[in-house]
């Protein structure tokens, strides 16, 4: 039996053209969508990117401030003046080096540098794909 | 699209910088905790001195190594420092002690109160320091009077 002449099958289904412009339409409206999207997310990753700026800079004044408060900074010059007394006493000056280093404060200076970076590179990344869709739409 | 998101947040740059800064922050954690956990120990073991008064580094370490700050009396062989965040460190010289100031070695008799030093050094079960280096730091940078006012407003007040 001829598979072509069975009766309320797709294949003998009347044809009918899609309308005018439908594709296009479908297109401009994924694109509008997609650079709502971008928007929105640029949007937030830039309010992100202002805060951990805001951040880093506390965090920086802070590390700086301990920096400053537990000697750090003399202890490291000292290896650069006074080099043969750090030679003779390295355990000592090693020791105080590490009993001075603010790891908190250099550990917050990191973590709000590495958010700003991620969220600017990421807002970027926004920015550009609503530049894109916006020639589209 | 996803082209050029690559980009930014794949561009190798950026993500060698997240990378460097990831391991840091892990370092600067796991340096914190140690600390954290070691000072712990050590009041647990010792008590005295070596408390861990809170996360301020440069009040953790009351008898360290090492210490900053200005003479506030002398009475040789030992002196007492104020130290940059307010806290009295006492300080033991002795013969194999090293004196410098910024033009060499000096003596005992060029550590006078006031004078900013920088003191290294093996603590003893009082928290004194038996110092093995000291260093006399020169003055800090004279600051005008007004200096801030002649800046922003550009006249001498």
């Amino acid at each position: 039996m001829n598979e072509q002449h069975v009766p309320g099958r797709i294949s003998q289904l009347p044809t009918h053209p899609a309308p005018r412009g439908l594709r296009e339409r479908i297109l401009y409206a994924v694109a509008g969508l997609k650079r709502r999207l971008a928007l929105r997310r640029a949007i937030a990753l830039t309010m992100i990117a202002l805060i951990s700026l805001l951040g880093f800079a506390e965090a920086a004044l802070y590390a700086s401030q301990e920096l400053y408060l537990s000697g750090f900074g003399d202890f490291m010059q000292l290896m650069f003046t006074d080099t043969d007394v750090v030679a003779s006493s390295w355990r000592e000056i090693g020791l105080s080096l590490a009993e001075s280093l603010p790891a908190l404060p250099l550990a917050l200076v990191c973590v709000s540098l590495l958010v700003f970076l991620w969220s600017t590179a990421r807002a970027l990344a926004n920015m550009r794909i609503i530049r894109n869709y916006s020639s589209l739409a | 699209m996803e082209e050029q998101k690559h980009n930014y947040i794949h561009s190798h740059l950026i993500r060698t910088l997240l990378w460097i800064l990831g391991g840091l922050i892990l370092l600067f954690l796991s340096f914190q905790i140690g600390v954290i956990a070691g000072m712990h120990r050590a009041s647990q073991r010792f008590g005295g001195p070596f408390g861990y008064t809170g996360f301020s580094s440069s009040a953790m370490m009351i008898g360290g190594h090492g210490t900053v700050g200005t003479i506030s009396s002398v009475s040789l062989p030992r002196f007492v420092l104020a130290t940059r965040s307010n806290e009295s460190q006492g300080i033991l010289i002795s013969s194999s002690t090293v004196i410098r100031d910024s033009e060499g070695n000096a003596s005992s008799s060029a550590l006078s109160t006031g004078e900013q030093v920088v003191v290294i050094g093996t603590p003893d079960q009082s928290g004194t320091i038996d110092a093995e280096l000291v260093r006399i730091m020169p003055p800090p940078a004279t600051s005008t009077p007004g200096y801030f006012f002649i800046m922003t407003s550009g006249s001498r007040p």
